[in-house]
């Protein structure tokens, strides 16, 4: 294992969909990026230039239908899907751009969510934790539905840190934001990466600043 | 804190605490499968309920009437034995040789036979005739007194020996004689003899230039017995000149063989060859026959009750077994639609929960799990909702005990069962869907 020192690593990876009755798709084009422990990286693209295909591809939820994916040197895409499902349990998190907050669950049991897949020891002290982190101690057993769009986002940012992932793939966090809750957004996720996490950004908005900025362009990735 | 965070768990959080707070979230969709299921078990519970409280009811009408039939036959079985007892004897053994119309026309029998006769009958290991009573009767004038009487005289019943039934317990004597032997010095009076005569039980009379005592009158009976006299066998014939002899053997015959003559007349023949047998009292034997028409009505009204209770009974049957049938299958498609529904609304969070690493059999746990609750409390409120309407319609009152012992344990048990059965096969495939679901693509589409 000559790469375990980066947490992910997509090496030509390639999508393509290939939707019924209709023409092929291609989302991705040999793909080939490296992030390593403490990296944040900022995926930009047009709408439709497929960066929610690569990361989810990234998540292992997508299967490429070429190259390989390595998440802490592991090829996760040889993994069965339940063994893949633990594996990002605990080695993944995701936000997105919609939060997909779970409606009925207060936003303690919200950030708990994560122990459904991968119960762990002090489970509520961290994630009162993170929570009292986000500045959401006052509204720990509200409803999402009773919290602004802001607070929500932070919400879903406290889940998928939980259970202290070494990866965090974010789909346009900022997307539903306005300027100050993006800041509050990104800084958290600059946080994370400074003690050790990755982060893989993907938005339309050039302005968010990054380690490093790469750009997709109809499925292919340009550095920059 | 409050209890509801609290109740998270230290360990995060289970599938059980997602579930109840889902149902807590859509209500109403719950309710609606609620009634489903509990539609579904009502309608089990109230067919089973029906049918066995109609089947305990069968059983104890039948009881009732077959306690009131017994009743009745005892009623007339004691009637019977008191007439039987009252209008005399209904067989007469009479000498071959006897004119059935000289019998009618004298009102007695003239022609004789030794007295022997009734020993050997007693001792010939007869069945068909309980009580024997030999007597010697003739028609004479009672001296002095210009009065036509019949003198009866008789030893008493004769027993028959070898029917246990007849001796008391210890084997020795005769257990209540219907007739009793006329005690020694004294006479039994008909009624109209007593009354020409002007006595009473108790009073003197002098006969043939003896003194007796009357030992009884016997009520008027309006046939030739009401001026009959009773005096010891030894006694009339002392009188008539007929030592060792009778004339007549009057027999009780059983009661329950009241057709049987030909039987009697093959048996006595088989003792004592030289005999007649006959048959008399037509009223008793109306009254046996009308006892037998009375019963035979009674066990087929009987018969009548069962059937119409059978096939009242295989008509719910045959209803109810079309009945649960289509309302599990009709109740099935309404929750398979219902967890269908839940499904799709809840697809963003299965994607999101997929996302978050659950596996697949823990998405289809959570749908499951709420399949089982749904089932759980479904049944319970079925179960007593139908066992209440099964009793009511089986017309138990709500607060009697028999409505308390409808509440069959068993029953319950089965009820739930059926209902988390119902629940996870129709919320099988539902499941199954939501755990296949491709979380990439909910997301996309999110
Ligand atoms: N399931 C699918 N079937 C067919 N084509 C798809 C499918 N999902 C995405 N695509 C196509 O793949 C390309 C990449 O899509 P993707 O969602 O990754 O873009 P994106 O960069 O995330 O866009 P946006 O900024 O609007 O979210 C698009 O052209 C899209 O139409
Ligand atoms: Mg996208």
């Amino acid at each position: 294992m000559t790469h375990i020192t980066n947490v992910l690593k997509l090496t030509g990876v390639t999508k393509t969909y290939h939707p019924r009755g209709r023409p092929a798709v291609a989302a991705l084009r040999d793909v080939s990026l490296t992030l390593e422990p403490g990296g944040f990286k900022v995926v930009c693209g047009a709408s439709g230039s497929g960066k929610s295909t690569l990361l989810l591809t990234a998540g292992g939820l997508l299967a490429p239908n070429a190259g390989s994916v390595h998440v802490r040197g592991d090829d996760i895409y040889r993994f069965s899907s339940e063994a893949r499902a633990r594996f990002r349990a605990h080695r993944i998190g995701f936000v997105f751009q919609q939060f997909h907050l779970i409606p009925y669950l207060n936003i303690l049991e919200n950030v708990l969510a994560p122990t459904l897949a991968a119960a762990c020891e002090e489970a509520e002290a961290r994630a009162r934790r993170l929570i009292d982190a986000f500045g959401l101690a006052h509204r720990i057993d509200h409803p999402p539905s009773e919290l602004s769009t802001g607070e929500r986002q932070r919400v879903a940012l406290a889940r998928a840190m939980l259970n202290e992932p070494a990866l965090v793939l974010a789909d346009e966090p900022t997307g539903n934001l306005d300027e100050d809750g993006s800041e509050i957004v990104l800084q958290h996720l600059r946080e994370f990466a400074r003690r050790g996490g990755a982060v893989l950004l993907a938005t339309h908005d050039r302005s968010v600043e990054a380690d490093e900025r790469l750009t997709l362009e109809s499925g292919v990735l340009l550095s920059q | 804190m409050s209890a509801r965070n609290a109740d998270a768990g230290r360990q995060g959080l289970g599938v059980w605490t997602l579930v109840g707070r889902e149902i807590r979230h859509r209500k109403p969709a719950f309710v609606i499968g609620l009634l489903c299921v509990a539609v579904a078990i009502a309608t089990l519970a109230g067919a089973v309920t029906l049918l066995s409280a109609h089947e305990t009811r069968t059983e104890e009408i039948l009881a009732e009437r077959e306690r009131e039939t017994r009743e009745e036959m005892n009623r007339l079985e004691n009637d019977y034995r008191r007439i039987m007892r009252d209008m005399g004897h209904n067989v007469m053994v009479l000498h071959e040789n006897q004119s059935l119309a000289a019998l009618r026309s004298a009102g007695h029998p003239n022609t004789y036979m030794p007295e022997e006769y009734v020993y050997e009958l007693a001792t010939g290991g007869i069945e068909t005739l309980n009580h024997l009573l030999p007597v010697l009767q003739e028609r004479i004038t009672w001296p002095g007194r210009d009065l036509e009487i019949i003198l009866n005289g008789t030893p008493g019943q004769v027993p028959v020996y070898h029917l246990a039934r007849f001796l008391t317990e210890d084997g020795t004597a005769y257990r209540n004689p219907i007739i009793e032997a006329v005690p020694e010095g004294s006479l039994n009076l008909g009624h109209a003899v007593a009354q020409e005569l002007g006595l009473q039980a108790g009073d003197m009379a002098t006969l043939m230039g003896e003194t007796f005592r009357i030992h009884r009158v016997n009520r008027p009976q309006g046939n030739e017995e009401d001026i009959m006299v009773w005096c010891g066998l030894d006694k009339a014939q002392e009188w008539l000149g007929r030592k060792g002899q009778i004339n007549a053997i009057f027999a009780l015959e059983c009661i329950c063989d009241i057709d049987a003559l030909g039987q009697i007349t093959e048996e006595v023949h088989g003792i004592l060859s030289d005999v007649q047998v006959l048959e008399f009292s037509s009223r008793v034997i109306a009254r046996g026959q009308a006892r037998q028409r009375a019963e035979a009505e009674a066990r087929r009204a009987i018969a009548a009750e069962i059937n119409h209770r059978q096939e009242m009974g295989e008509a719910r049957r045959a209803f109810t077994s079309i009945l649960i049938p289509v309302v599990l299958l009709a109740s099935g498609l309404w929750i398979f639609f219902l967890i269908l529904g839940n499904v799709r609304e809840r697809e963003s969070e299965i994607g999101i929960l997929r996302a978050i690493g659950v596996t697949e059999s823990k998405i289809a746990a959570v749908f499951l799990c709420k399949a089982a609750v749904l089932g759980v409390i479904g049944a319970a409120i079925g179960y007593f909702a139908g066992v209440t309407v099964g009793a009511a319609w089986a017309g138990i009152s709500p607060l009697s005990m028999e409505f308390v012992r409808s509440f069959n344990p068993l029953l319950f048990l089965a009820s739930l069962l059926v209902a988390v059965a119902l629940c996870a096969v129709s919320g099988w495939v539902p499941a199954l869907k939501a755990s296949h679901k491709d979380p990439a693509d909910i997301l996309r589409e999110l």
